[in-house]
Protein backbone atom coordinates (compact mmCIF):
# COMPACT_ATOMS: atom_id res chain seq x y z
CA UNK A 1 0.00 0.00 0.00
CA UNK A 2 1.67 3.39 -0.95
CA UNK A 3 1.41 6.59 1.21
CA UNK A 4 -0.71 7.79 -1.76
CA UNK A 5 -3.71 4.98 -0.99
CA UNK A 6 -3.17 5.75 2.76
CA UNK A 7 -4.27 9.08 2.36
CA UNK A 8 -7.00 8.72 0.01
CA UNK A 9 -8.47 6.36 2.42
CA UNK A 10 -7.83 8.54 5.38
CA UNK A 11 -9.80 11.48 3.48
CA UNK A 12 -12.90 9.04 2.43
CA UNK A 13 -13.20 7.85 6.20
CA UNK A 14 -13.02 11.13 7.80
CA UNK A 15 -9.72 10.39 9.50
CA UNK A 16 -6.84 12.88 10.04
CA UNK A 17 -3.50 12.05 10.15
CA UNK A 18 -0.38 13.58 11.16
CA UNK A 19 2.75 14.57 9.19
CA UNK A 20 4.71 11.90 8.07
CA UNK A 21 2.33 9.56 9.37
CA UNK A 22 0.97 8.36 5.60
CA UNK A 23 4.15 6.68 5.45
CA UNK A 24 4.56 4.89 8.39
CA UNK A 25 0.79 3.88 8.28
CA UNK A 26 1.39 2.20 4.28
CA UNK A 27 4.36 0.39 6.12
CA UNK A 28 2.17 -1.23 8.89
CA UNK A 29 -0.66 -1.47 6.75
CA UNK A 30 1.30 -3.37 3.59
CA UNK A 31 2.10 -5.94 6.08
CA UNK A 32 -0.95 -6.70 7.39
CA UNK A 33 -2.24 -7.37 3.89
CA UNK A 34 0.61 -9.01 3.49
CA UNK A 35 -0.19 -11.49 6.38
CA UNK A 36 -4.03 -11.96 5.54
CA UNK A 37 -3.83 -12.53 2.09
CA UNK A 38 -2.90 -16.10 3.11
CA UNK A 39 -6.63 -16.46 3.21
CA UNK A 40 -6.01 -16.66 -0.93
CA UNK A 41 -4.48 -19.61 -0.82
CA UNK A 42 -7.42 -21.70 0.23
CA UNK A 43 -9.89 -23.48 -2.22
CA UNK A 44 -13.38 -21.29 -2.06
CA UNK A 45 -14.59 -23.16 -5.35
CA UNK A 46 -18.41 -23.23 -4.98
CA UNK A 47 -18.34 -21.22 -1.88
CA UNK A 48 -20.89 -18.56 -1.90
CA UNK A 49 -18.97 -15.30 -0.38
CA UNK A 50 -19.58 -14.99 3.94
CA UNK A 51 -22.52 -11.96 4.08
CA UNK A 52 -23.22 -12.83 7.72
CA UNK A 53 -20.56 -14.29 9.99
CA UNK A 54 -23.82 -16.99 12.00
CA UNK A 55 -26.33 -19.03 10.26
CA UNK A 56 -28.97 -17.13 10.86
CA UNK A 57 -31.43 -15.46 8.33
CA UNK A 58 -34.86 -13.87 7.98
CA UNK A 59 -34.58 -11.94 11.69
CA UNK A 60 -37.74 -9.35 11.09
CA UNK A 61 -39.84 -8.02 13.33
CA UNK A 62 -43.64 -7.25 13.20
CA UNK A 63 -44.19 -3.38 11.59
CA UNK A 64 -45.31 -2.03 15.42
CA UNK A 65 -44.75 1.67 16.52
CA UNK A 66 -43.52 2.58 20.01
CA UNK A 67 -41.63 6.00 20.53
CA UNK A 68 -38.22 6.25 21.85
CA UNK A 69 -38.87 8.93 24.13
CA UNK A 70 -35.60 10.41 25.26
CA UNK A 71 -35.40 13.28 22.62
CA UNK A 72 -33.55 15.47 25.63
CA UNK A 73 -31.58 12.01 26.48
CA UNK A 74 -30.34 11.90 22.29
CA UNK A 75 -29.94 15.98 22.20
CA UNK A 76 -27.26 15.90 25.11
CA UNK A 77 -25.00 13.87 23.07
CA UNK A 78 -24.53 16.31 20.35
CA UNK A 79 -21.99 19.29 20.33
CA UNK A 80 -24.62 21.61 19.79
CA UNK A 81 -28.21 21.74 19.22
CA UNK A 82 -30.56 24.45 18.64
CA UNK A 83 -34.99 24.60 18.99
CA UNK A 84 -34.69 20.68 18.91
CA UNK A 85 -32.21 20.00 15.97
CA UNK A 86 -28.64 19.10 15.46
CA UNK A 87 -26.96 21.68 14.78
CA UNK A 88 -24.39 21.01 12.12
CA UNK A 89 -21.94 23.16 10.26
CA UNK A 90 -22.36 24.62 6.80
CA UNK A 91 -22.61 22.35 4.09
CA UNK A 92 -20.65 23.82 1.17
CA UNK B 1 -32.35 18.96 -35.31
CA UNK B 2 -34.96 16.55 -33.52
CA UNK B 3 -34.94 13.83 -36.67
CA UNK B 4 -31.69 13.61 -36.18
CA UNK B 5 -31.10 12.95 -32.37
CA UNK B 6 -32.73 9.65 -30.45
CA UNK B 7 -32.90 10.54 -26.84
CA UNK B 8 -32.03 7.54 -24.59
CA UNK B 9 -33.90 8.31 -20.88
CA UNK B 10 -34.50 5.86 -17.42
CA UNK B 11 -35.96 7.28 -14.11
CA UNK B 12 -34.95 6.48 -10.44
CA UNK B 13 -38.04 6.44 -8.56
CA UNK B 14 -38.38 6.50 -4.64
CA UNK B 15 -41.01 5.58 -2.99
CA UNK B 16 -41.88 6.67 0.89
CA UNK B 17 -43.78 3.43 2.07
CA UNK B 18 -46.66 3.90 4.54
CA UNK B 19 -45.88 1.40 7.32
CA UNK B 20 -46.40 2.24 10.72
CA UNK B 21 -42.81 2.11 12.19
CA UNK B 22 -39.40 2.57 10.11
CA UNK B 23 -37.34 0.12 8.26
CA UNK B 24 -35.10 -1.22 11.11
CA UNK B 25 -36.35 0.65 14.48
CA UNK B 26 -39.81 0.84 15.70
CA UNK B 27 -39.94 4.83 15.64
CA UNK B 28 -43.28 6.16 14.67
CA UNK B 29 -43.53 6.86 10.49
CA UNK B 30 -44.80 10.02 11.08
CA UNK B 31 -44.80 13.71 8.85
CA UNK B 32 -45.16 17.21 10.78
CA UNK B 33 -43.84 16.08 14.23
CA UNK B 34 -42.04 18.32 17.05
CA UNK B 35 -38.38 17.67 15.44
CA UNK B 36 -36.52 14.79 16.49
CA UNK B 37 -39.26 13.25 18.22
CA UNK B 38 -39.28 9.93 16.34
CA UNK B 39 -35.80 9.27 16.67
CA UNK B 40 -33.67 6.30 18.47
CA UNK B 41 -30.19 5.37 19.07
CA UNK B 42 -30.99 2.53 15.89
CA UNK B 43 -31.78 5.50 13.47
CA UNK B 44 -30.07 8.21 15.36
CA UNK B 45 -27.01 6.09 14.03
CA UNK B 46 -25.80 5.64 17.71
CA UNK B 47 -22.47 3.05 17.95
CA UNK B 48 -23.57 0.13 19.61
CA UNK B 49 -27.70 -0.13 18.36
CA UNK B 50 -28.87 -2.87 16.24
CA UNK B 51 -31.12 -2.63 13.37
CA UNK B 52 -33.45 -5.75 13.15
CA UNK B 53 -35.99 -5.50 9.71
CA UNK B 54 -39.68 -4.26 9.38
CA UNK B 55 -41.15 -7.24 7.42
CA UNK B 56 -43.97 -5.09 6.22
CA UNK B 57 -41.41 -3.75 4.30
CA UNK B 58 -40.43 -6.97 2.54
CA UNK B 59 -44.27 -7.39 1.83
CA UNK B 60 -44.98 -3.80 0.65
CA UNK B 61 -41.64 -4.40 -1.75
CA UNK B 62 -42.99 -7.88 -3.22
CA UNK B 63 -46.52 -6.33 -3.68
CA UNK B 64 -44.57 -3.43 -6.34
CA UNK B 65 -42.39 -6.53 -7.34
CA UNK B 66 -45.40 -8.48 -8.72
CA UNK B 67 -47.52 -5.75 -10.22
CA UNK B 68 -44.38 -4.76 -12.57
CA UNK B 69 -43.95 -8.00 -13.55
CA UNK B 70 -40.48 -8.30 -11.46
CA UNK B 71 -38.56 -11.56 -10.95
CA UNK B 72 -38.74 -11.92 -6.54
CA UNK B 73 -35.82 -13.08 -5.30
CA UNK B 74 -35.18 -16.24 -3.13
CA UNK B 75 -32.09 -14.68 -1.40
CA UNK B 76 -31.93 -11.02 -0.20
CA UNK B 77 -29.65 -9.03 1.44
CA UNK B 78 -28.46 -5.42 2.85
CA UNK B 79 -25.36 -3.49 2.10
CA UNK B 80 -23.94 -0.21 3.54
CA UNK B 81 -23.38 2.57 1.29
CA UNK B 82 -20.73 4.62 3.09
CA UNK B 83 -20.99 8.47 2.75
CA UNK B 84 -20.78 11.74 5.27
CA UNK B 85 -23.62 13.64 4.94
CA UNK B 86 -25.06 15.66 7.85
CA UNK B 87 -28.80 14.28 7.15
CA UNK B 88 -27.04 10.88 7.59
CA UNK B 89 -26.13 10.10 11.37
CA UNK B 90 -24.55 6.83 11.31
CA UNK B 91 -22.50 7.95 8.21
CA UNK B 92 -23.57 5.21 6.41
CA UNK B 93 -27.06 4.61 3.72
CA UNK B 94 -28.50 1.07 4.79
CA UNK B 95 -30.02 -0.34 1.13
CA UNK B 96 -29.15 -3.37 -1.04
CA UNK B 97 -26.29 -4.13 -2.99
CA UNK B 98 -26.29 -7.21 -5.93
CA UNK B 99 -28.89 -9.10 -4.80
CA UNK B 100 -32.30 -7.08 -4.09
CA UNK B 101 -35.50 -7.99 -3.60
CA UNK B 102 -36.58 -7.65 -7.22
CA UNK B 103 -35.49 -7.34 -10.36
CA UNK B 104 -36.26 -8.09 -14.25
CA UNK B 105 -39.80 -6.45 -14.12
CA UNK B 106 -41.43 -4.36 -17.19
CA UNK B 107 -44.21 -1.57 -17.18
CA UNK B 108 -46.43 -1.51 -20.26
CA UNK B 109 -46.62 2.11 -20.96
CA UNK B 110 -49.55 4.38 -22.34
CA UNK B 111 -48.18 7.39 -24.07
CA UNK B 112 -51.00 9.60 -25.79
CA UNK B 113 -52.69 6.13 -26.96
CA UNK B 114 -49.04 4.35 -28.11
CA UNK B 115 -48.12 1.57 -26.36
CA UNK B 116 -44.53 0.86 -25.03
CA UNK B 117 -42.71 -2.06 -22.96
CA UNK B 118 -40.61 -0.20 -20.57
CA UNK B 119 -38.24 -2.40 -18.40
CA UNK B 120 -37.28 -2.32 -14.78
CA UNK B 121 -33.91 -3.01 -13.75
CA UNK B 122 -34.73 -3.66 -9.91
CA UNK B 123 -36.41 -2.81 -7.06
CA UNK B 124 -34.56 -2.52 -3.58
CA UNK B 125 -35.43 -1.54 -0.06
CA UNK B 126 -33.48 1.04 1.62
CA UNK B 127 -33.95 3.46 4.46
CA UNK B 128 -34.32 7.38 4.16
CA UNK B 129 -31.78 10.21 5.03
CA UNK B 130 -32.95 13.01 7.52
CA UNK B 131 -34.02 16.47 6.69
CA UNK B 132 -31.68 19.41 7.09
CA UNK B 133 -32.92 23.73 7.42
CA UNK B 134 -30.22 25.71 6.30
CA UNK B 135 -29.90 29.08 8.17
CA UNK B 136 -29.71 31.94 5.98
CA UNK B 137 -31.50 32.65 2.98
CA UNK B 138 -30.11 30.23 0.90
CA UNK B 139 -27.65 27.02 1.09
CA UNK B 140 -24.49 29.07 0.06
CA UNK B 141 -24.76 31.75 2.28
CA UNK B 142 -26.26 29.89 5.26
CA UNK B 143 -23.45 29.67 8.28
CA UNK B 144 -24.55 26.31 9.61
CA UNK B 145 -27.70 23.54 9.15
CA UNK B 146 -30.06 22.21 11.60
CA UNK B 147 -30.34 18.62 11.03
CA UNK B 148 -34.22 16.49 12.27
CA UNK B 149 -34.12 13.16 12.05
CA UNK B 150 -37.96 12.37 12.13
CA UNK B 151 -37.63 11.04 8.66
CA UNK B 152 -33.88 9.31 8.77
CA UNK B 153 -34.81 5.27 8.61
CA UNK B 154 -38.16 5.62 7.02
CA UNK B 155 -38.49 3.42 4.89
CA UNK B 156 -38.08 3.79 1.12
CA UNK B 157 -38.32 1.76 -2.30
CA UNK B 158 -36.02 2.66 -5.45
CA UNK B 159 -37.60 1.66 -8.70
CA UNK B 160 -34.70 1.81 -11.21
CA UNK B 161 -36.03 1.51 -14.94
CA UNK B 162 -34.10 0.41 -18.28
CA UNK B 163 -32.80 3.27 -20.26
CA UNK B 164 -35.54 2.36 -22.33
CA UNK B 165 -37.61 5.61 -22.29
CA UNK B 166 -37.25 7.68 -25.57
CA UNK B 167 -38.95 11.06 -24.82
CA UNK B 168 -40.41 13.14 -21.96
CA UNK B 169 -44.22 12.37 -22.56
CA UNK B 170 -42.83 8.33 -22.26
CA UNK B 171 -41.17 9.03 -18.95
CA UNK B 172 -44.20 11.10 -17.66
CA UNK B 173 -46.83 8.69 -18.54
CA UNK B 174 -43.94 5.87 -17.15
CA UNK B 175 -43.93 7.99 -13.91
CA UNK B 176 -47.79 8.46 -13.34
CA UNK B 177 -48.43 4.57 -14.16
CA UNK B 178 -46.59 3.48 -11.97
CA UNK B 179 -47.52 5.78 -9.70
CA UNK B 180 -51.33 4.90 -10.25
CA UNK B 181 -49.57 0.99 -9.31
CA UNK B 182 -48.54 2.29 -6.10
CA UNK B 183 -51.62 3.84 -5.10
CA UNK B 184 -53.78 0.98 -6.28
CA UNK B 185 -51.63 -1.33 -3.36
CA UNK B 186 -51.97 1.48 -0.88
CA UNK B 187 -47.94 0.92 0.21
CA UNK B 188 -47.45 4.76 -0.42
CA UNK B 189 -49.21 8.76 -0.32
CA UNK B 190 -47.42 9.42 -3.76
CA UNK B 191 -47.38 12.70 -3.09
CA UNK B 192 -44.59 14.28 -5.56
CA UNK B 193 -45.42 17.62 -3.84
CA UNK B 194 -44.39 16.22 -0.38
CA UNK B 195 -41.53 14.18 -1.22
CA UNK B 196 -43.44 10.97 -0.35
CA UNK B 197 -42.60 10.26 -4.45
CA UNK B 198 -39.45 11.71 -5.82
CA UNK B 199 -37.84 10.98 -9.18
CA UNK B 200 -34.27 11.44 -10.95
CA UNK B 201 -33.77 11.28 -14.66
CA UNK B 202 -30.55 10.04 -16.58
CA UNK B 203 -30.91 11.55 -19.87
CA UNK B 204 -28.59 11.18 -22.89
CA UNK B 205 -28.89 11.71 -26.75
CA UNK B 206 -27.19 10.03 -29.69
CA UNK B 207 -27.48 9.87 -33.15
CA UNK B 208 -30.52 8.08 -35.11
CA UNK B 209 -29.41 4.72 -35.83
CA UNK B 210 -26.25 4.41 -32.81
CA UNK B 211 -26.24 2.17 -30.73
CA UNK B 212 -23.51 3.87 -28.75
CA UNK B 213 -25.28 5.63 -26.19
CA UNK B 214 -23.93 9.65 -25.32
CA UNK B 215 -22.82 10.98 -22.19
CA UNK B 216 -25.33 10.57 -19.50
CA UNK B 217 -26.61 13.53 -17.41
CA UNK B 218 -28.49 12.74 -14.01
CA UNK B 219 -31.11 15.67 -13.08
CA UNK B 220 -32.31 15.86 -9.90
CA UNK B 221 -35.12 18.22 -7.77
CA UNK B 222 -37.74 17.12 -9.82
CA UNK B 223 -41.19 17.78 -7.74
CA UNK B 224 -43.80 17.18 -10.08
CA UNK B 225 -44.99 15.80 -13.12
CA UNK B 226 -45.10 18.12 -15.23
CA UNK B 227 -41.75 19.19 -13.66
CA UNK B 228 -40.42 15.83 -14.51
CA UNK B 229 -41.31 16.19 -18.43
CA UNK B 230 -40.47 20.11 -18.30
CA UNK B 231 -36.46 19.10 -17.15
CA UNK B 232 -36.39 15.91 -19.62
CA UNK B 233 -37.74 18.41 -22.64
CA UNK B 234 -35.18 20.64 -21.71
CA UNK B 235 -32.36 18.01 -21.63
CA UNK B 236 -32.67 16.78 -24.41
CA UNK B 237 -32.61 20.02 -26.22
CA UNK B 238 -29.73 21.29 -24.67
CA UNK B 239 -27.69 18.12 -25.59
CA UNK B 240 -28.69 18.13 -29.03
CA UNK B 241 -27.62 21.80 -29.67
CA UNK B 242 -24.29 20.86 -27.25
CA UNK B 243 -23.85 17.67 -29.91
CA UNK B 244 -24.62 19.89 -32.80
CA UNK B 245 -22.35 23.05 -32.27
CA UNK B 246 -19.66 20.64 -31.19
CA UNK B 247 -19.15 21.63 -27.09
CA UNK B 248 -18.29 19.17 -25.28
CA UNK B 249 -21.15 17.49 -22.31
CA UNK B 250 -20.20 15.92 -19.31
CA UNK B 251 -21.25 13.61 -17.04
CA UNK B 252 -22.03 15.19 -14.38
CA UNK B 253 -25.63 15.88 -12.04
CA UNK B 254 -27.74 18.98 -12.35
CA UNK B 255 -30.75 20.05 -10.99
CA UNK B 256 -33.66 21.73 -12.46
CA UNK B 257 -34.92 24.97 -11.49
CA UNK B 258 -38.69 25.47 -12.03
CA UNK B 259 -38.64 28.95 -12.04
CA UNK B 260 -35.89 29.35 -14.67
CA UNK B 261 -37.10 26.41 -16.94
CA UNK B 262 -33.50 25.67 -16.98
CA UNK B 263 -31.02 22.82 -15.53
CA UNK B 264 -28.08 23.65 -13.50
CA UNK B 265 -24.86 21.82 -12.93
CA UNK B 266 -24.33 20.80 -9.48
CA UNK B 267 -21.53 18.86 -9.41
CA UNK B 268 -19.01 16.85 -11.61
CA UNK B 269 -19.77 13.48 -11.39
CA UNK B 270 -15.32 12.79 -13.07
CA UNK B 271 -14.49 12.67 -9.31
CA UNK B 272 -16.75 9.69 -8.69
CA UNK B 273 -17.92 8.87 -5.07
CA UNK B 274 -16.24 6.08 -3.21
CA UNK B 275 -19.11 4.63 -1.68
CA UNK B 276 -17.14 1.71 -0.53
CA UNK B 277 -20.24 -1.00 -0.06
CA UNK B 278 -19.94 -3.86 1.84
CA UNK B 279 -22.65 -6.30 3.49
CA UNK B 280 -24.45 -5.23 6.65
CA UNK B 281 -22.82 -6.95 9.30
CA UNK B 282 -25.83 -6.14 12.03
CA UNK B 283 -28.54 -7.49 8.88
CA UNK B 284 -28.27 -11.09 8.56
CA UNK B 285 -29.78 -11.95 4.77
CA UNK B 286 -33.64 -12.85 4.03
CA UNK B 287 -34.69 -15.89 2.19
CA UNK B 288 -38.14 -15.43 0.47
CA UNK B 289 -39.98 -18.60 0.38
CA UNK B 290 -42.31 -18.94 -2.46
CA UNK B 291 -45.33 -19.58 -0.49
CA UNK B 292 -44.54 -15.94 1.27
CA UNK B 293 -44.25 -14.50 -1.95
CA UNK B 294 -47.52 -16.59 -3.32
CA UNK B 295 -49.54 -15.28 -0.35
CA UNK B 296 -48.81 -11.76 -1.64
CA UNK B 297 -50.21 -12.78 -4.57
CA UNK B 298 -53.06 -14.22 -4.18
CA UNK B 299 -53.55 -10.92 -1.63
CA UNK B 300 -52.85 -8.22 -4.51
CA UNK B 301 -56.13 -5.52 -5.27
CA UNK B 302 -57.27 -5.06 -8.60
CA UNK B 303 -54.50 -3.27 -10.95
CA UNK B 304 -55.58 0.15 -13.06
CA UNK B 305 -55.23 -2.73 -16.20
CA UNK B 306 -57.38 -4.77 -14.81
CA UNK B 307 -59.73 -2.24 -13.29
CA UNK B 308 -59.71 -0.18 -16.61
CA UNK B 309 -60.94 -3.31 -18.67
CA UNK B 310 -63.62 -4.00 -16.49
CA UNK B 311 -65.16 -0.17 -16.48
CA UNK B 312 -65.03 -0.97 -20.08
CA UNK B 313 -66.83 -3.59 -19.51
CA UNK B 314 -69.28 -1.88 -17.66
CA UNK B 315 -70.52 0.23 -20.94
CA UNK B 316 -67.52 2.74 -20.52
CA UNK B 317 -66.09 4.53 -23.26
CA UNK B 318 -62.27 3.78 -23.38
CA UNK B 319 -61.08 7.06 -22.73
CA UNK B 320 -63.62 7.78 -19.46
CA UNK B 321 -61.99 4.43 -18.50
CA UNK B 322 -58.57 5.57 -18.45
CA UNK B 323 -59.47 8.42 -16.86
CA UNK B 324 -61.17 7.08 -13.96
CA UNK B 325 -58.65 4.43 -13.48
CA UNK B 326 -55.59 6.80 -13.30
CA UNK B 327 -56.31 7.65 -9.18
CA UNK B 328 -57.09 5.30 -7.16
CA UNK B 329 -59.78 7.61 -5.47
CA UNK B 330 -61.66 8.39 -8.72
CA UNK B 331 -62.23 4.73 -9.11
CA UNK B 332 -62.72 4.00 -5.98
CA UNK B 333 -65.30 7.03 -6.14
CA UNK B 334 -67.01 5.63 -9.45
CA UNK B 335 -67.31 1.86 -7.95
CA UNK B 336 -68.90 3.17 -5.17
CA UNK B 337 -71.55 4.90 -7.43
CA UNK B 338 -72.40 2.15 -9.59
CA UNK B 339 -72.95 -0.44 -6.70
CA UNK B 340 -75.99 1.73 -6.31
CA UNK B 341 -77.04 3.05 -9.87
CA UNK B 342 -75.90 0.85 -12.81
CA UNK B 343 -75.45 3.76 -15.43
CA UNK B 344 -71.94 3.89 -15.81
CA UNK B 345 -71.93 6.77 -18.56
CA UNK B 346 -74.30 9.11 -16.84
CA UNK B 347 -71.77 8.40 -13.69
CA UNK B 348 -68.43 9.51 -15.00
CA UNK B 349 -69.85 12.14 -17.47
CA UNK B 350 -70.93 13.49 -14.15
CA UNK B 351 -67.01 12.58 -12.48
CA UNK B 352 -65.23 14.05 -15.30
CA UNK B 353 -67.29 17.19 -15.99
CA UNK B 354 -69.26 18.88 -12.86
CA UNK B 355 -67.28 17.09 -10.48
CA UNK B 356 -63.73 16.96 -11.32
CA UNK B 357 -64.21 20.84 -12.38
CA UNK B 358 -65.51 21.43 -8.68
CA UNK B 359 -62.70 19.75 -6.75
CA UNK B 360 -60.58 21.20 -8.80
CA UNK B 361 -61.34 24.76 -8.56
CA UNK B 362 -61.97 23.72 -4.29
CA UNK B 363 -58.33 22.11 -4.29
CA UNK B 364 -60.03 18.92 -2.63
CA UNK B 365 -60.34 15.63 -4.65
CA UNK B 366 -61.98 12.23 -4.83
CA UNK B 367 -61.47 10.62 -1.61
CA UNK B 368 -62.96 13.75 0.48
CA UNK B 369 -65.34 14.84 -1.98
CA UNK B 370 -67.83 17.57 -0.37
CA UNK B 371 -71.06 15.17 -2.40
CA UNK B 372 -70.04 11.81 -1.79
CA UNK B 373 -71.05 8.80 -4.08
CA UNK B 374 -74.74 8.57 -2.39
CA UNK B 375 -75.14 12.09 -2.96
CA UNK B 376 -74.61 11.86 -6.99
CA UNK B 377 -76.17 8.97 -7.49
CA UNK B 378 -79.47 10.64 -5.91
CA UNK B 379 -79.09 13.33 -8.30
CA UNK B 380 -78.85 11.38 -11.17
CA UNK B 381 -81.32 9.32 -10.19
CA UNK B 382 -83.74 12.18 -10.34
CA UNK B 383 -82.19 13.50 -13.81
CA UNK B 384 -83.42 10.21 -14.57
CA UNK B 385 -87.07 9.62 -13.20
CA UNK B 386 -87.44 13.37 -14.62
CA UNK B 387 -87.70 14.99 -10.97
CA UNK B 388 -85.47 17.54 -12.12
CA UNK B 389 -84.56 18.85 -15.63
CA UNK B 390 -80.78 18.55 -15.92
CA UNK B 391 -80.62 22.44 -16.01
CA UNK B 392 -82.03 22.75 -12.58
CA UNK B 393 -79.80 19.55 -11.52
CA UNK B 394 -76.50 21.70 -12.25
CA UNK B 395 -77.83 23.78 -9.44
CA UNK B 396 -78.78 21.38 -7.31
CA UNK B 397 -75.05 20.05 -7.57
CA UNK B 398 -73.41 23.44 -7.03
CA UNK B 399 -75.62 23.47 -3.89
CA UNK B 400 -74.80 20.48 -2.80
CA UNK B 401 -70.73 20.49 -3.23
CA UNK B 402 -71.05 23.81 -1.34
CA UNK B 403 -73.28 23.08 1.75
CA UNK B 404 -72.91 19.10 1.57
CA UNK B 405 -76.52 18.69 2.37
CA UNK B 406 -78.40 15.85 0.06
CA UNK B 407 -79.91 16.77 -3.35
CA UNK B 408 -83.32 15.29 -2.03
CA UNK B 409 -82.93 17.89 0.86
CA UNK B 410 -82.46 20.61 -1.38
CA UNK B 411 -84.67 19.99 -4.07
CA UNK B 412 -87.46 19.94 -1.54
CA UNK B 413 -86.77 23.09 0.55
CA UNK B 414 -86.35 25.24 -2.88
CA UNK B 415 -89.34 23.43 -4.73
CA UNK B 416 -87.57 23.00 -7.67
CA UNK B 417 -89.20 19.09 -8.89
CA UNK B 418 -90.23 19.02 -12.00
CA UNK B 419 -93.79 20.12 -12.96
CA UNK B 420 -95.07 17.11 -15.15
CA UNK B 421 -98.96 17.30 -14.06
CA UNK B 422 -100.51 17.59 -17.18
CA UNK B 423 -103.06 20.04 -15.62
CA UNK B 424 -100.87 22.66 -14.42
CA UNK B 425 -98.42 22.65 -17.55
CA UNK B 426 -102.16 22.88 -19.62
CA UNK B 427 -103.20 26.08 -17.95
CA UNK B 428 -99.95 28.15 -17.70
CA UNK B 429 -99.75 27.10 -21.92
CA UNK B 430 -103.12 28.46 -21.84
CA UNK B 431 -101.84 31.80 -20.96
CA UNK B 432 -98.47 31.77 -23.30
CA UNK B 433 -101.15 31.41 -26.04
CA UNK B 434 -103.51 33.85 -24.61
CA UNK B 435 -100.28 36.15 -24.21
CA UNK B 436 -98.82 35.63 -27.88
CA UNK B 437 -101.15 35.92 -30.25
CA UNK B 438 -98.73 36.75 -32.74
CA UNK B 439 -96.49 33.71 -32.69
CA UNK B 440 -99.40 32.12 -32.52
CA UNK B 441 -100.65 33.40 -35.73
CA UNK B 442 -97.07 32.73 -37.18
CA UNK B 443 -97.08 28.88 -36.15
CA UNK B 444 -100.85 28.45 -37.67
CA UNK B 445 -99.22 30.19 -41.33
CA UNK B 446 -96.81 27.34 -41.26
CA UNK B 447 -93.53 29.10 -39.46
CA UNK B 448 -93.18 26.05 -37.24
CA UNK B 449 -89.71 27.71 -35.63
CA UNK B 450 -92.18 29.48 -33.94
CA UNK B 451 -92.96 26.95 -30.93
CA UNK B 452 -89.25 27.54 -29.86
CA UNK B 453 -90.29 31.07 -28.52
CA UNK B 454 -93.51 29.86 -27.12
CA UNK B 455 -91.77 26.85 -25.13
CA UNK B 456 -89.40 29.47 -23.98
CA UNK B 457 -92.35 31.38 -22.75
CA UNK B 458 -93.83 28.43 -20.51
CA UNK B 459 -90.54 27.48 -19.41
CA UNK B 460 -89.93 31.09 -18.17
CA UNK B 461 -93.51 31.26 -16.43
CA UNK B 462 -92.67 27.81 -14.69
CA UNK B 463 -89.65 29.10 -13.55
CA UNK B 464 -87.60 26.52 -15.12
CA UNK B 465 -89.27 23.82 -13.95
CA UNK B 466 -91.91 22.50 -16.31
CA UNK B 467 -90.94 19.63 -18.16
CA UNK B 468 -89.63 20.36 -21.68
CA UNK B 469 -91.04 17.60 -23.50
CA UNK B 470 -94.81 18.30 -22.28
CA UNK B 471 -94.60 21.79 -23.02
CA UNK B 472 -94.05 20.87 -26.04
CA UNK B 473 -96.36 17.94 -26.91
CA UNK B 474 -98.84 20.61 -25.09
CA UNK B 475 -98.18 23.57 -27.14
CA UNK B 476 -98.37 21.47 -30.31
CA UNK B 477 -102.04 20.21 -29.56
CA UNK B 478 -103.34 23.16 -27.95
CA UNK B 479 -102.20 25.06 -31.33
CA UNK B 480 -103.27 22.07 -33.83
CA UNK B 481 -106.87 22.27 -31.87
Amino acid sequence: MTPEQVERAAKIAMIQIGEGEAEILAKELTEIIDYVSMVKDVDTEGVPPTIHVLPISNVMREDEASSFGNREGLLSQAPETENGHFKVPRII
Amino acid sequence: MYDKYQPVIGLEVHVELKTKSKIFCTCPVAFGCEPNTNVCPVCGGLPGSLPVLNKEVVNMAIKLGLAVNCQIAEYTDFYRKNYFYPDLPSNYQITQGDDPICAKGHLEVDTDGVKTKVGITRIHMEEDAGKLVHSGDTISTSQYAMADFNRTGTPLLEIVSEPDIRSAAEARAYLEQLKAIVEYLDISDCKMEEGSLRCDANISVMPKGSDVYGTRVEVKNLNSFKAVQKAIEYEIYRQMCALEDGTPLYQETRTWDDGKGVTLSMRSKESAQDYRYFPDPNLPPVYVSREWVDGIRESLPEMPKERKARLIELGLPEYDAKIITSSKAMADYFDACYEKYQEAKAISNWMMGDLSAALNSAGQDFKNSPVTPDMLVELLKFIADDTISGKIAKTVFEEAFQTGKAPGEIVKEKGLVQIKDTGAIGEMVDQVIAANPQSVTDYQAGKKQAIGFLVGQVMKLSQGKANPGMVNKLLQEKLSE
